[in-house]
């Protein structure tokens, strides 16, 4: 085939989702239940158990070594995330989801910069499923917090004449799934651009030889601003779902 | 993808880009300098430039959208 | 105040969203319907009509805190 279709292909295995494994040797077939992103979650889900399950060290107390590394990360979601988004009694009983989400989307961020293994965030159905767990907290926390009641007037908004009342508050509450719709798409959209723009611009040097050796240099740096924005969209992530479920629990006046 | 109008698309969407790249590279630019003579001000001037940032990538991923669906 | 960064952070995003989402809404009621263009007209202009709202409350609550002054009597940040 030729060196577009080749490179077309090559860019499609690396992207998306199928049930065969591509290393650089081996291409390992995987059964029906996995799939290349399924094996990535399982695998970054152990990483997060093992680092935080048996390496983190409860017991002393000036951390040392990687538990202070991690410690610094999370107490940053504690403080500047979660306490700062929802008060301090709920702020700290939601913690441990708020850090799940950021070490979670992060470790799957920064796996996907890694050769041998694939980006799971770049595939649509792993961030719906995180934006959904949003979701079911905005409106389920909601429903515990203020009761039905206050759920529906959380969507009444203040300062309009009565008439537009019935125009605004379905609007209200389909802006609700909006924001969640829009949780998704940010974080595929941008995981899956610098992927593609990385695997683009080396599939240059493929099609052109010598004269694309500037592609490469240019593949670099969008690598390192892919890590910068592996951290930077692992952030966003949690803290637009800790506002937005702080706006549905305190709705504030 | 080797059709006309996916390139005619693309090249939109590359477009819209360089406009909200110019957009938010001037409001920088103008915010860094407000910023700079009178460092007191910062809080004031970075909101604003927040909320005129989000705007200006309002526009350009209406663009992206529209350059989207035309494939 | 890192509510209010995460505000703008997201309010260029749920604009282009919401209009997509609104247009989707209005093409799929359309072709519900049998045809023709006027349902995914009114949701363009509904989807345009929620991004003007968010942009509204933002400028509502900024118009708030610009009308607050502090203990001195200056405009507060």
């Amino acid at each position: 085939m030729d060196k577009t279709a080749a490179v077309n292909q090559y860019i499609m295995e690396e992207v998306q989702d199928s049930h065969e494994w591509v290393l650089p040797f081996i291409k390992v077939h995987l059964p029906d239940f996995l799939s290349v992103h399924g094996v990535m979650l399982i695998l970054c889900a152990s990483i997060l158990l093992l680092l935080f399950g048996v390496l983190y060290r409860k017991k002393d107390v000036v951390p040392h070594g990687l538990t202070n590394l991690l410690e610094v990360f999370v107490l940053f979601v504690r403080d500047q995330i979660s306490i700062a988004c929802l008060g301090d009694k709920d702020g700290r009983k939601m913690t441990p989801l708020f850090c799940s989400f950021f070490f979670f989307i992060l470790g799957l961020n920064l796996m996907g910069l890694i050769p041998i293994f694939r980006a799971a965030t770049g595939n649509v159905n792993v961030t719906a499923a995180l934006a959904l767990i949003t979701l079911g907290f905005m409106i389920f926390g909601s429903i515990y917090k203020n009761g039905f009641i206050g759920f529906v007037k959380a969507f009444v908004p203040h300062g309009v004449p009565w008439p537009l009342l019935f125009l605004l508050t379905p609007i209200e509450f389909i802006g609700m799934f909006i924001k969640a719709f829009a949780l998704t798409i940010r974080l595929f959209a941008n995981m899956l651009a610098g992927h593609i723009v990385i695997f683009a611009l080396l599939g240059l040097v493929v099609i052109f030889g010598w004269a694309a050796l500037p592609a490469m240099a240019l593949a670099m740096g969008v690598y390192f601003l892919e890590l910068f924005i592996a951290f930077l969209q692992a952030y966003i992530f949690t803290l637009l779902s800790a506002m937005f479920i702080g706006q549905m629990v305190h709705p504030e006046h | 993808m080797g059709s006309i109008t996916a390139g005619l698309a693309a090249l939109g969407a590359g477009l819209v880009t360089i406009g909200a790249g110019i957009g938010i590279g001037r409001l920088a630019a103008s915010a860094m300098e407000g910023i700079a003579r009178q460092p007191e001000a910062t809080p004031k001037i970075q909101i604003n430039m927040l909320i005129a940032a989000a705007l200006i990538e309002g526009i350009a991923l209406f663009g992206a959208v529209i350059c989207f669906l035309a494939k | 105040m890192y509510s209010f960064y995460g505000t703008a952070i997201s309010l260029g995003l749920n604009m282009a969203v919401g209009v997509v989402v609104f247009t989707l809404a209005g093409y799929w009621l359309d072709q519900k319907r049998g045809g023709g263009k006027a349902w995914t007209l009114c949701g363009i202009f509904l989807g345009l009509f929620y991004g003007a709202y968010e942009v509204w409350k933002v400028v509502r609550q900024l118009s708030k805190k610009a009308g607050r002054k502090d203990e001195e009597g200056r405009p507060a940040a």
